[in-house]
């Protein structure tokens, strides 16, 4: 036959081989099988659930995610409790249930960081930093997705590096050296360690920095395509404004005027209204507020400081320290509108920012507000009297006391304007009282600037007598709960607690 | 994408396949080599191309083929003519005889003669399908019919091993005209097939832990579910009935309890397809099946030829992630060599609850409630009906007899036909079981199936093909809620169920209108109906091709939809007509389970001089897709629309729905190395990928190693210990995983965020994580060692099997606490909690007495399991602390310790954490005892008797655990229209009196502590006669008159009688509420034809 003989030998050459070779493909197949192992095992998430698989495929679900941050903000006690413990602590507010365990550790300054009685010091810690995760996961998701339209992605964005800097603003104010979480991955979270309040404070200015960038001026409603009256998303000037007070509190005083001047300058966003107006759902005042939510309920701060019929009680457990209502000056409107007086055996005064104490949430008539105008004001006047721009600051101050003065007519020469011959310390002085008269009661404000401008130490031991306790300078800063050390080792609780 | 891959492969095997196709059916003497050509031609369409020059010394042949394939065809007629041929593309040329098929040559390089014999058993039969191999090369075919066999080209003179089942296998050498080969039986159990992971082996050389329970054990018992055939007879696996309602779930734990927060569950597989063992979780059935309902009831245990239990990790480990737990595989009946028959079983018996508790009468009912009333200053009240008057006072009524003692019926048949030759057999077979309830009503479980097997090989034997298919359809029709518990507590004076005219007796108060007595009439609860309708198709096919000798490559493709419907419905009848509101209400219910699965695999066999290799290559494709749809309605205008869901005024869906999905791959390989018969050597390794794990640690590796050593094939043994038949010395260790988590535990789900929230912010529904998601999710891990010793005495006539196992499972998946600085406080993460399960399992088989008339055997089981809680890490910080304790078993309940009875206060007392007496104690520091549950020793003891045509045989069952009894009743001693216990009788009454049961009070006294004592565990250990089967087989002269070839009577019983101090319900369920186990007893007839 012709070449069978040729056919033959290659035959035999390659016959030694064969069973190499099919074990070969075989062993080839099973590689490439690997190869598509991991694509075969990740399964789509399930269409039953919304996760962080599902969630930033579309605009809508993306926007929920953010909008329960404000959901949540509005529903819980969370801004009620950094109004009233911080003011607590500080020489503010007075405690009159005594009974109430968790109030009366903020007021005495026992903040225990002893495993099993540190409930209360864990309250906003916890809080705190369940917001940060919620962010974290946000900015983590939103990184990642496609499917969300490029405008709605950037502002999204944008919110959540802002609520992350405002929340890391109240752990490093309340607790200073706290650990610095950016992501969502616990096993790393939960080893570690504590960063210097400089890194937090930088941590802070670089998210806020980008959310300037990411945001726009406008407000926006739910599709976020739209602008809309409702102040109730925060904007860029949200993030100036934050920004202003950070620089402020980090003591750069070029960056505080800067910052607050922006805002300021925003005169077709943003004046200065009457005080009666001031609290009121989208005054011009407003820089950021949030919606009311809660069942028969305008703000929380107006359900918790106004008394019902039968005055301060174990629900309405506060009044107004006789040191703040002193400071306020002949002719202070400030001291009309915004305190109320219950006149029982004995008188309490309480906070009338808000005048409603309940009532229905979808005709809201007053919004609980995070950011104003007014603190920009008195962030500048600081910034420009720590630079020596004395006369100028007292200007800002003015701007603020004019507002403030009565227009009755019983008072001689009510609250009238500071003069400018002012040292460059009392005029400091003057910035910090009008801070107190005019933020009273406001998301801590009296507690950092007591330890900000380390007056602390001075006002206190006087104040603790007054309620019966007793002065330790480390108590300016809450103690890390208990919990949180005996379950991560790397932290180190703040000086001074045992 | 990867599943083009496998259906590539089978596709490109089925191409293989077609070269046999081509037949040939000649019948000629003395035929030309040029004819048979021109016949081919003319049959297959093949050309056929030959130089004439090759023809020319060609001698004529013989040439009777029938339907034979072409190439065996010219196999025949060219060997004798030095010639051979090559087929290409249609064409087979012929050619000088110089082997050129280079893969024949190459390995039968040395093969010059064709060995043909005939394979015949002691009595002269010829044993179809006995298989042949030449030891050397492992090439083998298997008998015909009629027990011959031909093998073409083997060495002279090299070793063939003729074996078949249930014979002793034989070495003989090759020559080419054998004769008849004798196989001597093997009256061995160690000879006995057994089922394995990816294979067979048998009990002589395995050397993992395995059980074989045949078939023919399981359908001695009239049961629907196969696990109840396995309870008594298998060493180390604990099988529980939790109720006696048809259907109910089996509760199997092989080697105690791995994990403690997961998955407990067998790895279960039918004929090689993995198969889930519990149903989708609606709430719907829940009240009547208290543990779900179990999927292997729809299978139908007459189907099963053999359930094997694989417990060690040598036996597991190639299961990798998911036989943590053991694995279970189900194999089912196969067609087999012989002439076609057809077998016909019917079977119908009788059932009812095996075990009352006794209550008390209705004097002593009320005697108890009226001191109860005294005890506790209360008078008697208008709504008191049992004890004011409003209801009779004389009337007795036995109403677990009414209730739960109806008879159920139990109806089972069975025909099936199946036959075949060496290339084919098949099996189609068809199933009806019927079992009705005890419960009061027309209450039934209805199941019909078929089952289809087809088994194939090519002539070569090169090709295997092979394919089941198993479809069940089931209704199990029940009442919404178990009634054991109305029958134990209702008031043994209550009215009759229903009036004259069959209407619900709702016994209206005498001297009022519109106002009832007897609103919790039983009766009305039976209007309340669970009805479960279920689909289940299971169904698989192997193909297997043999490339070339010793090296085959196989697939195996598995399907399984299981499809459940669920009713329930509440109608308004079922209410007292002063119920104005409409309280209608039905839920209907899908769950649906749909999996495949494809595992290529490729098998390579070669003996050396150093020993058999036997190589396993495989991988495994898999994915799950379950859903639950459910939706409750309400609002109907009439009951007889319940069924009909657009009826509903309102339909709401319920929050059960669900659905997932599951995917799962792997590679897996096996060695396995056998020297002289005398050594075994096993390792295994898998590497698996589960989609319910993070996306951090998605593959995870297992592997095992085993070994045997069969030392009675030692010649110091065989000389030295003479009755000593058989001896194996095995020892395995190995890492097994734990997957049965839920799907998706890993991913961060979002929940709907309205706490507290009245109008949406911004009308924009909020989405938060409702917690941590954790990427770095993972298996436990289970590391299990055995060690087993297999003994043979009197000629194999005593088999003893003793395995030590240590099983110890960590990396437990469990709630862990974490700072909240990372943004919530618990994660499900795996912990280095160590759970160990060790024991000693015994087995005996026996026979002694084997004579011609009379064979009895014995086989006795014995396991002494023992579970302990080795470590848990922040056990003292976690929840769990409630549960467990460092160093005691995983399945333990803290109790109170009781004191006695207070002679003067009348009141249970219990010890405190500082030594004093108090009838009230504190929850939180003085559970001072600890008690477990679950069996410390069980086994079971069958004996079987032959007697010329009579079969007797029986199974013993025993259990020792402890149990929660019902010394307390269901509720508080006097409390109204609640019958209690006859113990109560013995209460306290006066200052003074020393008893164990405290006085009888409606307000409760200390009672709610006694149940929360030791007092209410006692000891729950029984003996339990599980089964009796006796047969007789009609003698073969009234036989052989009919066309059968077997007629066979028997009668089984089940659950015969129980031996226990258990003063509750049936000691096996532990729950005195739920219905006990039933007795059953029936007849049954086979037919052969």
């Amino acid at each position: 036959m012709y070449s069978i003989n040729f056919l033959i030998e290659i035959k035999m050459k390659i016959r030694l081989s064969y069973f190499k070779s099919v074990l070969l493909i075989f062993l080839l197949g099973f590689l490439t099988v690997i190869y598509g192992c991991k694509k075969f095992i990740e399964v789509d998430a399930p269409k039953t659930s919304i996760n962080q698989e599902n969630i930033y495929t579309n605009n809508t679900n993306a926007i929920s995610a953010l909008t329960a941050i404000y959901t949540k903000m509005s529903s819980s006690t969370f801004s009620l409790q950094l109004s009233i413990y911080p003011e607590l602590s500080a020489d503010n507010l007075t405690l009159y249930d005594l009974n109430n365990s968790a109030a009366i550790t903020y007021y005495l300054n026992k903040l225990s960081p002893r495993y099993q009685t540190d409930l209360y010091s864990t309250v906003l810690w916890n809080d705190l930093y369940q917001y940060i995760y919620y962010c974290n996961s946000a900015i983590a998701g939103l990184s990642k997705t496609n499917d969300v339209s490029k405008n709605v992605k950037q502002h999204l964005m944008g919110e959540a590096y802002f609520l992350r800097a405002f929340f890391y603003f109240y752990l490093e104010n309340l607790y200073q050296n706290v650990p610095i979480v950016l992501t969502t991955d616990y096993s790393i979270n939960s080893k570690l360690f504590n960063s210097s309040a400089d890194e937090v404070l930088g941590q802070i200015e670089s998210d806020l920095k980008m959310a300037q960038n990411l945001l726009t001026n406008e407000y926006l409603d739910k599709t976020l395509d739209n602008s809309t009256q409702e102040r109730i998303r925060p904007n860029a000037m949200a993030a100036t404004a934050l920004l202003a007070r950070l620089h402020l509190f980090r003591k750069n005083w070029v960056g505080a005027e800067e910052e607050a001047s922006k805002v300021i300058n925003a005169t077709s966003l943003y004046i200065l209204p009457d005080l009666r107006s001031a609290f009121l759902k989208n005054s011009s005042e407003t820089i950021w507020a949030l919606q009311p939510v809660s069942f028969d309920v305008n703000t929380k701060e107006g359900e918790f400081y106004i008394y019902s019929s039968e005055g301060p009680n174990s629900t309405n457990y506060t009044y107004l320290s006789s040191d703040l209502l002193q400071k306020f000056e002949a002719g202070d409107d400030r001291r009309n509108e915004w305190v109320g007086a219950f006149i029982g055996g004995t008188i309490y005064y309480y906070p009338t920012k808000y005048k409603i104490k309940n009532g229905d949430p979808s005709s809201a008539n007053e919004y609980t507000i995070v950011l104003r105008l007014a603190e920009q004001y008195l962030i500048r006047a600081e910034a420009k009297i720590q630079q020596g721009k004395i006369n100028e600051g007292i200007a800002d101050i003015n701007v603020i006391r004019k507002r403030a003065r009565s227009l009755l007519q019983q008072v001689p020469n009510p609250l009238p304007e500071i003069g400018n011959d002012l040292t460059k310390e009392n005029a400091l002085e003057a910035v910090l009282n009008e801070r107190r008269l005019e933020l009273f009661t406001e998301w801590g404000f009296r507690w950092f600037d007591l330890r900000r401008t380390n007056k602390i130490d001075a006002i206190m031991p006087a104040t603790a007598i007054l309620k019966g306790s007793e002065w330790n300078s480390y108590q300016s800063l809450y103690p890390i709960p208990a919990g949180e050390i005996s379950s991560n080792i790397n932290l180190i609780q703040n000086p001074g607690y045992k | 994408m990867r599943l083009t891959t496998v259906i590539l492969i089978a596709t490109l095997m089925q191409v293989s396949a077609a070269g046999f196709a081509q037949r040939l059916t000649m019948q000629k003497t003395q035929a030309s080599l040029k004819e048979v050509f021109t016949e081919i031609k003319r049959q297959t369409g093949y050309n056929v191309v030959w130089d004439s020059e090759l023809l020319k010394n060609s001698k004529p042949v013989e040439a009777k083929f029938d339907n034979e394939e072409v190439c065996k065809v010219l196999d025949q007629i060219l060997v004798k003519q030095n010639l051979d041929y090559t087929i290409a593309d249609k064409t087979i040329v012929i050619k000088e005889n110089k082997k050129t098929s280079f893969l024949e040559n190459f390995f039968d390089r040395f093969n010059n003669i064709d060995v043909s014999g005939k394979i015949l058993d002691e009595n002269g039969k010829p044993l179809p399908g006995a298989s042949v191999k030449v030891k050397k090369t492992g090439k083998g075919v298997s008998t015909d019919k009629d027990g011959r066999f031909f093998l073409r080209g083997v060495e002279e003179g090299a070793l063939l091993v003729v074996s078949f089942i249930g014979y002793l296998p034989k070495e003989v050498s090759a020559s080419a005209n054998m004769g008849s080969v004798v196989l001597e039986q093997s009256l061995s159990k160690l000879d006995e097939i057994q089922v394995i992971a990816y294979g067979i082996t048998t009990r002589r050389l395995n050397t993992s832990n395995i059980v074989s329970i045949k078939g023919e054990d399981i359908a001695k018992q009239p049961i629907s579910n196969v696990l109840l055939g396995l309870q008594g007879r298998v060493p180390g696996i604990y099988l529980g009935q939790t109720s006696g309602v048809a259907g109910a779930d089996v509760r199997v734990r092989v080697q105690g309890q791995n994990s403690l927060g997961n998955g407990n569950e067998a790895f279960y597989v039918i004929d090689g397809v993995p198969y889930i063992p519990q149903n989708l979780y609606t709430g719907i059935s829940q009240s009547i099946l208290p543990a779900g309902s179990g999927t292997l009831n729809f299978l139908n245990p007459s189907d099963i030829e053999s359930v094997e239990i694989l417990k060690d990790a040598d036996a597991t480990a190639i299961y990798g992630s998911r036989a943590a737990n053991g694995a279970i595989l189900i194999t089912t009946k196969k067609g087999k060599i012989g002439s076609t028959k057809v077998d016909l079983n019917v079977q119908s018996g009788w059932g009812e609850i095996a075990k009352k508790i006794e209550l008390l009468n209705t004097q002593q009912y009320l005697e108890i409630r009226k001191e109860a009333n005294k005890n506790a200053n209360r008078p008697v009240r208008p709504t008191d009906y049992d004890i004011n008057g409003e209801w009779d006072q004389n009337r007795y009524t036995d109403w677990q007899k009414i209730l739960i003692g109806n008879t159920s019926h139990y109806t089972n048949v069975q025909a099936s036909i199946s036959g075949g030759n060496n290339q084919t057999q098949f099996l189609v077979g068809t199933g009806y079981i019927r079992e009705s309830s005890v419960f009061l009503g027309d209450f039934a479980n209805d199941k019909g199936n078929v089952h289809m097997n087809i088994n194939h090989k090519s002539k070569d034997e090169k090709f295997t093909f092979n394919i089941n298919s198993n479809f069940l359809k089931d209704q199990n029709k029940l009442p919404s809620i178990d009634l054991t518990t109305s029958a134990i507590t209702l008031a043994p004076n209550a009215p009759p169920l229903y009036n004259e005219d069959g209407t619900i007796n709702w016994e209206p108060l005498s001297n009022a209108t519109n106002r009832y007595t007897f609103s919790t009439n039983p009766a009305a609860v039976l209007l309340r109906k669970y009805n479960a309708k279920t689909d289940n198709l299971l169904t698989n096919t192997l193909v297997g091709y043999q490339l070339i000798p010793g090296l085959t490559i196989k697939t195996s493709l598995g399907y399984n939809k299981l499809v459940t419907d669920e009713l329930y419905t509440n109608p308004q009848t079922s209410y007292a007509p002063s119920a104005t509101v409409n309280l209608r209400q039905a839920t209907y219910g899908t769950r649906k389970i749909d999996s495949w699965i494809a595992e290529p695999q490729l098998t390579y066999n070669k003996s050396f001089s150093f020993g058999d290799m036997q190589i396993l290559l495989g991988s495994t494709f898999q994915s799950t897709k379950k859903s639950v749809i459910a939706f409750d309605g309400s609002n109907y205008s009439n009951d007889e629309q319940l069924e009909n869901s657009l009826a509903a005024g309102t339909i709401v869906p319920n929050f059960n729905t669900m659905q997932s999905e599951y995917r799962y791959n792997a590679i897996f390989t096996r060695l396995n190395y056998q020297y002289q018969n005398k050594y075994v050597l096993n390792l295994t390794a898998r590497r698996d990928g589960s989609s319910r794990f993070g996306s951090a640690n998605l593959f995870h590796s297992f592997y095992s190693i085993g070994s045997a050593w069969i030392f009675s094939d030692e010649n110091f043994v065989k000389k030295n210990f003479s009755w000593l038949s058989f001896g194996k010395l095995k020892a395995s260790y190995g890492t097994t995983g734990n997957d049965q988590i839920q799907d998706y535990q890993f991913l961060n789900l979002y929940d709907i965020y309205n706490i507290n929230t009245s109008i949406p912010y911004q009308q924009i529904v909020g989405l938060l994580p409702s917690g941590h998601s954790n990427p770095y999710l993972q298996w436990e891990e289970t590391r299990k060692l055995n060690i087993g010793l297999d003994l043979g005495f009197f000629k194999n006539r005593i088999l003893a099997n003793i395995n030590f196992y240590r099983n110890r499972s960590s990396n437990q998946l469990l709630g862990a606490t974490l700072p909240n600085m990372t943004g919530f406080n618990t994660i499900l993460r795996n912990i280095p909690a160590l759970v160990e399960n060790k024991g000693w399992e015994l087995l005996i088989d026996a026979t002694p007495v084997t004579s011609e008339s009379l064979k009895w055997s014995i086989s006795a089981n014995l396991t002494l399991p023992k579970n302990t809680l080795i470590n848990y890490p922040g056990l003292d910080v976690s929840p769990d602390r409630e549960y467990y304790i460092v160093g005691q078993p995983t399945n333990l309940v803290r109790t109170f310790e009781m004191v006695g009875v207070n002679k003067e206060t009348g009141l249970y007392e219990f010890k405190t954490f500082d030594g004093k007496i108090t009838s009230t104690p504190d929850p939180q520091t003085d559970k001072l005892k600890t008690i477990t549950l679950g069996p410390t020793l069980f086994g079971g003891i069958s004996n079987n008797f032959v007697y010329k045509n009579l079969e007797l045989s029986f199974l013993f069952q025993y259990v020792k655990q402890n149990a929660r009894n019902y010394k307390f009743g269901a509720v508080y001693p006097g409390t109204v229209n609640t019958n209690q216990p006859i113990g109560i009788l013995g209460r306290w009454q006066k200052p003074g009196d020393e008893t164990s049961i405290q006085q009888v009070n409606p307000l409760g006294g200390a009672y709610q502590n006694a149940v929360l004592s030791d007092a209410a565990y006692s000891d729950g250990s029984f003996l339990r006669l599980k089964n009796i089967s006796l047969s007789y087989s009609l003698p073969k002269k009234w036989v052989d008159k009919t066309h059968l070839s077997l007629a066979k009577i028997f009668l089984h019983g089940q659950n015969i009688a129980t031996i226990t101090k258990f003063n509750g319900g049936d000691p096996e369920t532990g729950i005195p509420t739920t219905l006990p186990p039933i007795r059953m007893i029936t007849m049954c007839i086979q037919l052969t034809f």
